[in-house]
């Protein structure tokens, strides 16, 4: 006799079916996925990207749409936590650790200058901010340092270094110069000049102007610098404008002034 | 008191210009001493820029600079100044009432000697400060911008109230640092 196909033969065989499609779904990712092997890989510009529950972006790496492959990373408000840089150019960009075997480092590029960058480090418990040169990590501009012991702040460029250090016994220390008839649009702290010398003989007066008005009260020091006289010198007037000394003698005076500024 | 220019240098200083302002001051009795003053070549343009005068008025500004040394305490507290006037005009009309008191007072002259039949007319020493002086338009903009900004804050730090100083206290114990 011979075998007969029974319908219920057929509907067993549609809900193996189903069943297999349920596994190829599960294992497409659709729920989960696991790749045991082997890896992953985009092409041709296509981009991968993770949603929230409402649909809002968490993660895209992929091209922008401007001819950029960006790296973007959200929080559940929306807020971008990390970005890449996809401004364009050829080297406006930060790294992170650009070197795996190196110091924990982030390096700031900028189109704008092709040869120096801004680099952030923490080595050997010493965290340093500091502009350098790409091709020798040499410091060429400013520096925020945090040793062990002792803060660091300033500007260094070809071994001409001026700076504020801070030490943990309470020392304080400043190397440089003070830069001379500065009045920072009447803003400055200090107002720093040598006047007089040579012919500034006395009886004299000299009197100095800031430029602009200075916004607060200027405190003058002043000292005299010049052959002993018997002379006798003071300062004879100080306002928002300038400043007078005036000598009752002495040859070539030169006056030193340290001018402060307390309002 | 008579204040007398006589003549007018420029010079240069760790990239810093200003004129040097060479002269006498004689006093009522006849005593004279000497006087020199530094002004940086920008004055004029600050000048005009803060208060608001028209940079082709270089005699103006001319005064004032050459005024201000010679300002006395009783001349700044005479009126408004500056950074705390209620606003420019005033401040220009109170300094430039003080300034002209100063310059009667100590007869300050920035006059051109008139020609006679043997001599040509002289410049004042220090019509050079007006004539070269840098006064560009787009400084003096610049710089009366930073003025407004330097005023608004100084008012705004006037009327500030006074520091909470119980709260400054209580944040130096928690920093761990004297205040």
């Amino acid at each position: 006799m011979g075998q007969i196909s029974l319908p219920s033969n057929l509907l067993d065989r549609i809900k193996r079916v189903e069943a297999d499609i349920q596994r190829l779904w599960k294992s497409t990712g659709l729920a989960s996925a696991t790749i045991a092997a082997g890896g992953l890989t985009l092409l041709n510009n296509a981009f991968f990207k993770m949603l929230g529950a409402s649909n809002n972006e968490i993660v895209y790496i992929g091209p922008d749409g401007l001819g950029n492959q960006v790296v973007r990373i959200r929080d559940a408000a929306g807020n971008i936590v990390f970005g890449s840089v996809s401004a364009g150019g050829a080297s406006q960009r930060v790294a992170i650790n650009p070197n795996p075997a190196g110091p924990a480092r982030i390096e700031f590029y900028d189109d704008g200058n092709t040869t120096d960058r801004v680099s952030l480090s923490l080595n050997g418990g010493n965290f340093v901010q500091q502009r350098e040169i790409q091709a020798t990590n040499a410091i060429n501009g400013g520096k925020v340092s945090f040793y062990s012991g002792n803060s660091v702040f300033g500007h260094q460029v070809a071994g001409a270094d001026a700076y504020l250090q801070f030490t943990d016994d309470e020392s304080i220390f400043l190397r440089g110069k003070w830069a001379t008839s500065v009045a920072f649009s009447g803003h400055s702290a200090l107002f720093v000049n040598s006047l007089g010398g040579g012919g500034a003989s006395g009886p004299i007066i000299l009197s100095a102007s800031y430029g602009p008005t200075m916004i607060g009260t200027m405190r003058p020091v002043a000292t005299r610098q010049g052959p002993a006289a018997d002379c006798y010198w003071a300062v004879t007037s100080s306002s928002s404008t300038g400043v007078a000394i005036s000598s009752s003698g002495g040859a070539d005076n030169l006056y030193h002034l340290w001018i402060f500024r307390t309002a | 008191m008579r204040i007398r220019h006589t003549d007018v240098a420029f010079e240069t200083d760790n990239d810093r210009q200003f004129w040097v302002i060479y002269g006498t001051q004689t006093a009522d009795d006849g005593t004279e001493i000497g006087h020199r003053h530094y002004l940086p070549a920008d004055t004029l343009e600050w000048r005009a820029a803060e208060y608001d005068i028209d940079p082709a008025d270089t005699a103006t500004l001319l005064d004032i600079v050459l005024a201000e040394p010679h300002l006395s305490e009783e001349d700044w507290a005479a009126g408004h100044k500056l950074h705390d006037a209620p606003d420019i005009d005033t401040a220009r009309r109170d300094h430039l009432a003080r300034c002209a008191r100063a310059k009667l007072r100590h007869r300050i002259s920035t006059r051109t000697r008139a020609s006679t039949k043997d001599t040509p007319a002289v410049p004042h020493p220090c019509q050079r400060v007006a004539d070269e002086s840098p006064l560009h338009p787009e400084a003096i903009e610049l710089k009366r911008q930073l003025v407004e900004q330097a005023r608004t804050a100084h008012i705004a730090t006037q009327a500030a109230a006074p520091p909470d100083r119980i709260a400054a206290l209580r944040a130096a114990v928690e920093r761990g640092q004297p205040a």
